[in-house]
């Protein structure tokens, strides 16, 4: 049982994520979501944030990705600081029909972020590329159709695949299969450990779902209800993948996980 | 784009499900069906008008044999046609203008904060001014030309298409902003690829509406100062009681909208279709 932490798959890719002291409110009379959150996350690390509803797993995931700004404190990726979104921090988002462009079809849907890189640097995209990553999610005989042909799962599927193709050292996924049928989740769930592991990079992923969190993640925060939210503690899981969620390990740490947010969960409820 | 797919499909030979019996309901059910029951009610209106023509003076009630006679004789003429020619390309010019000026503008208060507060205003005291309203004004200011009867259609076309281009371009789901964003899109970027494409349908349904009202427009702005078209061809007939060429009138008007709107929805089912995904098919 080599802990699949001590052993980084095939990661050179990957870049570090640090909140230091982080502070941040929407707007300026309501309490901060989050307050003096501090978390290190290892350059390609499979990281995974749990917590009650409205703890502010969501505004992590953003301040990373740039579209939020802290407060207080500061965010760093690679030990820069982060300024507005940028691929080398790709999002993969839990809505399923928002962030696909519908007029596009799905191979131009994972080539847009291919030819915007491309356009930067003058050059031309790799159509290979492109090819290469419908094969990978399975979506090769629907390259040609619209994203409202395809179902939910297909939909996530080019999501992941216009995300990855862009070579994110980071990549955020915010509830990603969320919104989707409890089998199509199992599959996709696994493909993103495989995908992790050949493609590398950093990984942080939120979820309301303990057993997928136990299923995907190196290392497991657990937050706090908000307001004024922060990590309650870190779980470390040293299971090799593939997970089998039946074994006696698995349910130890979900066993712990779960009770972690039922607490959070019933004091947010007492206050 | 259901709704768009559906009726595609359904118009393919063989698509509609029809039993092979299954009595009369059967049978007008589908696409065929309602063309059938269209033609049938459409035919007994012809029919119930002939009729209770025939009991009142024609020059107060003409019936369908004295409007298609009175067509002919229009048609014959050519002053049929040269108004029709006349009154479309007002519409066209008009709706084109308005459109012109409006969506550029729409997609400014969509995406900004600043232009939306500064035009609001002004978008919501104008598109309670009608048109007719202006008709006089536009004489005075562009003269009795083309240039007055134009601009009026414009105007009435262009409130219609600012606030539903407006509308479309601050609705653009933020996920989709965001995603581009994450891929590397920059603002420029977002606009031209995310925002615009996004906006089409809100356009394409503002500009069907202002279409209507370009036709409604066109009657005022004819019924003054001018010497030809559609709309002088039915406050003229007034003068000489000429009751069948008014009727003319009023069906060139409807046949004309009815033509017009139809061929922007197969330009939307055709070259934009991509783009309307999630536009019905009424």
């Amino acid at each position: 049982m080599n802990g699949a932490a001590g052993e980084r798959p095939g990661n050179d890719r990957g870049r570090s994520v640090a909140f230091n002291g982080v502070a941040l409110r929407y707007g300026k009379a309501s309490p901060p979501v989050v307050t003096d959150l501090s978390l290190e996350i290892p350059a390609g690390e499979f990281f995974v944030i749990v917590g009650p509803s409205g703890c502010g797993k969501s505004t992590l995931l953003r301040l990373v990705a740039g579209f939020l700004e802290p407060n207080d404190g500061t965010v760093t990726a690679g030990g820069a600081a982060i300024t507005g979104p940028g691929p080398d921090r790709a999002m993969v988002f839990q809505s399923v029909d928002g962030p696909l462009l519908d007029w596009l079809t799905v191979r131009q849907n994972v080539a847009f972020g291919l030819k915007l890189q491309a356009k930067r640097r003058g050059g031309e995209y790799d159509p290979a590329v492109v090819d290469h990553w419908l094969q990978l999610v399975g979506l090769t005989s629907a390259a040609g159709k619209l994203p409202h042909e395809l179902s939910g799962g297909m939909k996530q599927r080019v999501q992941i695949a216009r995300i990855l193709a862009v070579k994110p050292d980071i990549v955020l996924m915010d509830e990603p299969f969320a919104a989707l049928d409890a089998q199509t989740r199992r599959i996709l769930q696994r493909q993103v450990v495989d995908l992790w592991k050949t493609e590398g990079g950093t990984v942080v992923y939120v979820t309301h779902d303990i057993r997928e969190a136990v299923l995907l993640g190196q290392r497991i925060g657990v937050m706090r209800a908000g307001p004024h939210s922060d990590f309650r503690s870190l779980h470390s899981v040293d299971i090799d993948y593939p997970r089998d969620e039946f074994s006696p390990e698995f349910a130890t740490v979900a066993r712990a996980v779960e009770a972690e947010i039922v607490e959070e969960v019933t004091r947010a409820w007492q206050n | 784009m259901a709704e768009l797919t559906e009726s595609a499909a359904s118009a393919a030979p063989g698509a509609t499900p029809e039993p092979a019996s299954g009595g009369w309901r059967a049978g007008l059910s589908g696409r065929r069906g309602a063309i059938l029951i269209s033609t049938l009610v459409v035919g007994i209106t012809i029919l119930v008008w002939q009729v209770g023509s025939w009991n009142y003076n024609p020059q107060l009630l003409p019936g369908p044999a004295k409007v298609a006679t009175g067509t002919a004789e229009l048609s014959d003429s050519g002053l049929l046609w040269d108004s029709i020619a006349i009154s479309l390309e007002r519409v066209f010019k008009g709706w084109l203008l308005g459109s012109g000026i409006a969506i550029p503008l729409g997609l400014l208060a969509g995406v900004s904060r600043f232009a939306r507060a500064a035009l609001d205003p002004f978008i919501h005291f104008f598109r309670f001014v009608p048109a007719l309203a202006l008709t006089s004004l536009f004489i005075l200011w562009f003269g009795i030309g083309e240039t007055s009867k134009v601009n009026l259609v414009g105007y009435a076309a262009l409130f219609v298409v600012l606030i539903t281009t407006a509308t479309g371009a601050s609705s653009v789901h933020p996920d989709k902003v965001n995603s581009a964003q994450t891929l590397g899109a920059n603002r420029r970027d977002v606009f031209l690829k995310v925002a615009l494409p996004a906006t089409f349908p809100s356009i394409f349904v503002g500009m069907r509406l202002a279409l209507a009202n370009a036709f409604l427009v066109i009657v005022a702005a004819e019924a003054i100062a001018a010497q030809e078209g559609i709309g002088f061809l039915i406050w003229n007939s007034r003068t000489f009681f000429r009751t069948d060429f008014m009727f003319v009138g009023i069906f060139c008007f409807g046949v004309l909208g009815f033509t017009c709107d139809r061929l922007w929805k197969l330009l939307g089912n055709t070259v934009l279709r991509r783009y309307l995904t999630g536009v019905g098919s009424y």
